[in-house]
C-alpha cells in the first residue's frame, strides 16, 4: 500500500536566514494518526504549512496520495491544498458567520468557481455541512453565530469544517492549544475516529505527551527542523521523550 | 499740532465763512476706499496715485485701500476703517440701509453722469424679446452689481416676469467678462451687463469679446439711465469734519479739471471727472435694491470662481508643500534645521501679509459684535429657501460620496499587502490615493467650477474624486489590520485568490467599511456646505450670497440649518455604525 502523505527531503530557509526545516523526509500510510512532537521554535508548524504549501518550502517534494503537492501551479495549487484538511489552534473561523455557513465554505473546492465565491452551495452541500456538525455534536448549533460560541465548540466547527472538505489527509497545527484537558481529549478522538473511518492519514502537532502516548499510533520527535525521532507511540520511553525537548546542539562537530 | 497742520486750518479758515470751526481736529489719516475691480493690482497703483494727488491738495496723509469686496468696503466704512468710498450704486444704497450716508460726488463717464444695463444674447440665437427667454437660462453679475443684477432683475419684476420662476437656471458669474464669455460660448442664454448709451450698441459685450473669435452678442434689452458711482462718506465722519468733508470734495472736483488729475482717472474706470450729486438719480436703484432683496428669491443659482481665491489657494498650495518637504525629511539633523528655517522663514513672511495690528485686532472683534447684533432677529422669510438648499446639499453629499465608493473600494484592495501580492500595483494604487488626498476638497472643486461652471456637477464631482483617495487610503490601512487567521483557513480550504478575498477578509472588513462610508458622507456634507463658497450649488452658496448682501438675518437662518444638519447627522451616522459594529 503506498503511502498517503509522502514528504521528500523538505528544507524551509525563512529570508531572514533562519532555517524552519532540515530536510525532512516522511511516510505516513492511509489512516495512520501520527503525533508530532518538538520543543517550540522546532519546525512544527512548518512542517505541515510546507506539506499543504501553504508556506513555500525552498526545496523538497510533497505528495498527497499520487498527487505532488508541490507541483502544483495557480487553480492546480489551489485543487491541491483542497487535498489536506486543516485545523488550526486558533480556529481561524469567520466570526461573523453562523456554524453551518462556515462549514459550507469548505464545499469550495467541490463546486465552480463561480459558485464558490458568490456562495451558492448545492442541496447536497448543505447535506454534508449538516452531518459533519452532528459528527462534532454541534446540531444544535447549526445557526448560532460562531463568535457567541465557546472555544471549544469553535474548534469543533473548525473540525467540521475540516471534515466537510473531504480531504485525503488531515493536518492539525496544536488544534487543543487554546482548550482545557477534557476538550482536548474530545478533538483528538473525533480526528482519531474520522481518520480511521475514512482511511485518512491524520498528522497532528502536539505539546502534551499523554495525549501523543493516548492517541497517537506512531510519534515524530522534531528539533530544530530535524526528525529525532520515529517510532510507535506504545514504545516512546522517557529517555526518548527527554532526547526530543532537549536543547538543540549547536551545529558543532560531533564528540569522538 | 504740527505746522502742516496749523496751515491747513488756517486756510480752511480762510476759504470757509463759519471760522470757528476751523478748529476741528483731523484724523491722522484719510483713508479712501475702493471695491475690487477686474485687475486689483493696477486699480491699486491708480488709487495710489489719487491720495497722492489729493494729499497734496489737501495737506493731511491719504491712503487707498482696495477691499475684497463690497460688503468689506460697506462694512469698512461702518465701522470707521474707510472715511471715504468710492461706491457703485447698489453698495451704496445697500450703506444707506445700514447706516447714514452722505453721497458727495458722482463720477462722469463719457461726458455723462449716467450709464446703462442691458440684457445681452448671441446674434445667432432665436430670443427676439425678452418674452423669448422665458424657460431659459441667465448669467447675472452677483447680487450686489447695479448693472448686473439689481437694475435688469428690477425691470423684469417690474414687466410681470419673476426671474426666480421666468428663468429655468440662474448663475452668478462674478465678472462682466465672464458673463459674456458664458453667452458666447453657449453655457447661458443671456447674460445681464454693463451698457454704453443704447444708440451705440456698445458695452460689455464688445469691450470684452473685440479680441476673442466667435460669435457675437447683441443686447434684448435697455435699462434707463443708472447714476454713475458715487464717492460717498458718513454721516458720523461729515458732521465731525465738515471742512475737512467740504475740502475732499472740492479737491476731487478739481482733480478732474487738472490735466494730469484726469489722466489718473481715466485709469479709475474710465472716469472723465466728478460732479455733485443729485440725490434723486439714485432712486432707481433704491427702489430696485428694495424690490429685487425683498422679492423670494428661490436663487437656483452658481457662482463662477473668482481668480483672487484662486491665488489665495495658490499660496497655501506653496506653503503646503513647504510644510510638507519640512516634515518629510527624517534625514540628518542639518536637514531637518533647514527645513525648520524654511518653515520659520514663510511663517514670518506669512505674518507679514497678515498685518496684525494690536489696535486693529480689538477693533474687530468690536466689528464682529456688530455684525452679531445685524443677525437678529433672523429673517423668516427665507426659512423655506434655506431648507430647499439644505436638501439640495445633502443631496449632492450623497451622490458624491456614492459614486466615489466603488472606486475607493477598488484602490483600497489595490493597495493592501494581503489583498495584491504584485508590490508594483500596490504601490502604484497607494500612489493614485495619496495624490488625490493631497489636493483639498476645495481645490479640486475651484478646478471642476472653472471647467464645467458653476452648478452641482462640480460639487459632486469634487465630493466624488475627493471620496476616493480619502476613503481608498482609510480602506487599504483597515484592510491590512484584519486578522490573517480566515485568510490562511480559506486557503487552506483550496480557495482561489478573489475567493480568499470574499471569505477570509470581506466578511470582517464589513463592519469597517459601513462605518466609515457613513462618516465619510457626513464628512462630505459639511465638504458639500463649504464647496458652495466656491460656487458649487446649496446651503453655502446662499450663505455667501447673503453675506456678499450684508444679509446678516439671512445669516442667521443658514447658520442655524447648518448646525441643525450637522447635529442630526451626527447623531443619526453614530446610531447606525453602533448596529453594524
Ligand atoms: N515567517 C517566518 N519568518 C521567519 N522565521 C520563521 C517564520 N515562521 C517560523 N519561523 C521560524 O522557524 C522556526 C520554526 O517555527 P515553527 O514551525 O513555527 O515552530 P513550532 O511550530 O515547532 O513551534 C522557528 O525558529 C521560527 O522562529
Ligand atoms: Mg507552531
Amino acid at each position: 500500500m503506498t503511502a498517503a502523505v509522502r514528504l521528500e527531503s523538505l528544507r524551509k530557509v525563512f529570508p531572514d536566514g533562519t532555517v524552519g526545516l532540515d530536510d525532512v523526509s516522511l511516510e505516513v500510510p492511509a489512516g495512520e494518526f501520527v503525533a508530532i512532537l518538538g520543543r517550540s521554535g522546532a519546525g512544527k508548524s512548518t512542517l505541515l504549512r510546507c506539506a499543504s504549501r501553504l508556506v513555500e518550502p525552498t526545496s523538497g517534494r510533497s505528495f498527497i496520495g499520487d498527487l505532488e503537492v508541490t507541483g502544483a501551479r495557480g487553480r492546480a495549487l489551489a485543487k491541491a491544498r483542497a487535498r489536506a484538511g486543516f485545523v488550526f489552534q486558533q480556529f481561524n473561523l469567520v466570526r461573523s458567520y453562523t456554524s453551518l455557513e462556515n462549514v459550507l465554505i469548505a464545499r469550495i473546492s467541490h463546486n465552480s468557481w463561480l459558485r464558490g465565491l458568490i456562495g451558492l452551495w448545492t442541496p447536497h452541500d448543505h447535506e454534508v455541512a449538516r452531518r459533519c456538525l452532528d459528527e462534532v455534536g454541534l446540531s444544535s448549533k447549526v445557526d448560532t453565530p460562531v463568535r457567541s460560541l465557546s472555544g471549544g465548540q469553535q474548534q469543533r466547527v473548525a473540525v467540521a469544517r475540516a471534515f466537510a472538505q473531504e480531504p485525503s489527509a488531515l493536518f492539525a497545527d496544536e488544534p487543543t492549544a487554546s482548550l482545557d484537558p477534557n476538550l482536548a481529549a474530545t478533538v483528538l478522538a473525533m480526528l482519531k475516529d474520522y481518520g480511521k473511518a475514512r482511511g485518512v492519514p491524520v498528522l497532528v502537532n502536539v505539546h502534551t505527551i499523554e495525549h501523543a502516548r493516548r492517541y497517537a499510533d506512531r510519534i515524530v520527535g522534531l528539533s530544530a527542523g530535524r526528525v529525532v525521532h520515529d517510532g510507535p507511540a506504545s514504545a516512546l520511553t522517557d529517555e526518548a521523550v527527554a532526547a526530543i525537548y532537549a536543547a538543540p546542539r549547536a551545529a558543532a562537530p560531533e564528540d569522538h | 499740532m504740527t505746522p502742516r497742520r496749523i496751515l491747513l486750518a488756517a486756510l480752511l479758515a480762510t476759504a470757509l465763512p463759519r471760522v470757528g470751526r476751523a478748529q476741528e481736529t483731523l484724523p491722522p489719516e484719510i483713508v479712501l476706499g475702493f471695491n475690487p475691480a477686474e485687475n486689483a493690482q493696477t486699480l491699486q497703483r491708480s488709487a495710489d496715485e489719487l491720495a497722492r494727488d489729493l494729499s497734496e491738495r489737501i495737506h493731511v496723509p491719504v491712503r487707498a485701500t482696495v477691499t475684497l469686496d463690497y460688503t468689506t468696503l460697506v462694512e469698512s466704512m461702518r465701522s470707521g476703517h474707510v472715511h471715504f468710498a468710492w461706491l457703485t450704486p447698489s453698495p451704496l444704497v445697500l450703506a444707506e440701509r445700514l447706516f447714514g450716508v452722505r453721497v458727495l460726488l458722482t463720477q462722469v463717464r463719457r461726458g455723462q453722469p449716467t450709464y446703462f444695463s442691458a440684457l445681452v444674447v448671441r446674434e445667432d440665437s432665436r430670443f427676439r424679446t425678452v418674452e423669448d427667454l422665458h424657460g431659459g437660462s441667465i448669467a447675472w453679475i452677483d447680487p450686489t452689481s447695479t448693472s448686473g443684477y439689481v437694475i435688469p432683475r428690477y425691470l423684469l419684476l417690474r414687466r410681470g416676469f419673476n426671474p426666480s420662476t421666468f428663468f429655468t437656471r440662474q448663475v452668478f458669474a462674478g465678472q462682466h467678462d465672464a458673463a459674456v464669455i458664458a453667452v458666447q460660448r453657449g453655457q447661458v442664454d443671456a447674460a445681464a451687463v454693463w451698457a454704453d448709451p443704447p444708440g451705440e450698441g456698445t458695452g460689455a459685450w464688445t469691450r470684452y469679446l473685440a479680441h476673442r473669435a466667435g460669435p457675437r452678442l447683441r443686447p434684448l434689452m435697455y435699462s434707463p439711465p443708472v447714476p454713475s458711482d458715487a464717492i460717498a462718506t458718513t454721516e458720523t465722519f461729515a458732521r465731525e469734519h465738515p471742512l475737512l468733508v467740504r475740502s475732499v470734495t472740492s479737491s476731487l472736483v478739481a482733480i478732474g479739471q487738472s490735466e494730469e488729475g484726469r489722466a489718473i482717472l481715466r485709469r479709475l474706470n474710465s472716469t472723465d471727472g466728478f460732479v455733485p450729486s443729485d440725490l434723486r438719480q439714485y432712486d432707481l436703484v433704491r427702489q430696485a435694491f428694495r424690490a429685487t432683496r425683498d422679492e423670494q428669491t428661490r436663487a437656483r443659482t452658481g457662482r463662477f470662481d473668482d481668480p483672487r481665491s484662486m491665488q489665495i489657494f495658490a499660496a497655501l498650495l506653496v506653503c503646503a508643500a513647504l510644510l510638507g518637504a519640512g516634515v518629510l525629511s527624517r534625514r540628518p539633523r542639518a536637514q531637518r534645521w533647514a527645513a525648520f528655517g524654511l518653515f520659520a522663514v514663510a511663517l514670518g513672511w506669512a505674518a507679514l501679509a497678515a498685518r496684525i495690528p494690536m489696535a486693529d485686532f480689538l477693533k474687530g472683534w468690536g466689528d464682529i459684535g456688530q455684525f452679531i447684533r445685524g443677525m437678529f432677529p433672523p429673517d423668516r422669510r427665507v426659512i423655506a429657501e434655506v431648507m430647499e438648499a439644505t436638501v439640495l446639499t445633502v443631496r449632492l453629499a450623497l451622490v458624491g460620496t456614492v459614486v466615489g465608493i466603488p472606486l475607493a473600494l477598488l484602490l483600497g484592495l489595490l493597495s493592501a499587502e494581503n489583498v495584491t501580492p504584485s508590490g508594483f500595483i500596490r504601490r502604484a494604487a497607494r500612489f493614485a490615493c495619496n495624490l488625490n488626498r493631497s489636493i483639498d476638497l476645495l481645490i479640486i472643486g475651484l478646478i471642476l467650477v472653472s471647467a464645467y461652471g458653476p452648478g452641482a456637477f462640480p460639487g459632486v464631482g469634487a465630493l466624488a474624486i475627493h471620496t476616493v483617495g480619502s476613503l481608498g487610503k482609510q480602506f487599504y490601512e483597515t484592510l491590512e489590520t484584519m486578522d490573517p487567521g480566515p485568510v490562511e483557513a480559506m486557503r487552506s480550504l483550496g480557495a482561489t485568490r478573489l475567493q480568499v478575498l470574499r471569505w477570509g477578509i470581506w466578511p470582517q472588513f464589513t463592519p469597517h467599511f459601513v462605518s466609515q462610508a457613513l462618516f465619510r458622507f457626513e464628512l462630505n456634507v459639511r465638504g458639500a456646505v463649504v464647496l458652495g463658497l466656491v460656487g458649487a450649488q446649496g446651503i453655502g452658496f446662499l450663505l455667501q450670497t447673503y453675506m456678499r448682501g450684508a444679509e446678516y438675518g439671512k445669516v442667521t437662518v443658514v447658520i442655524a440649518a447648518v448646525v441643525t444638519l450637522v447635529m442630526a447627522l451626527d447623531a443619526v451616522s453614530s446610531r447606525l455604525r453602533r448596529n453594524t459594529a
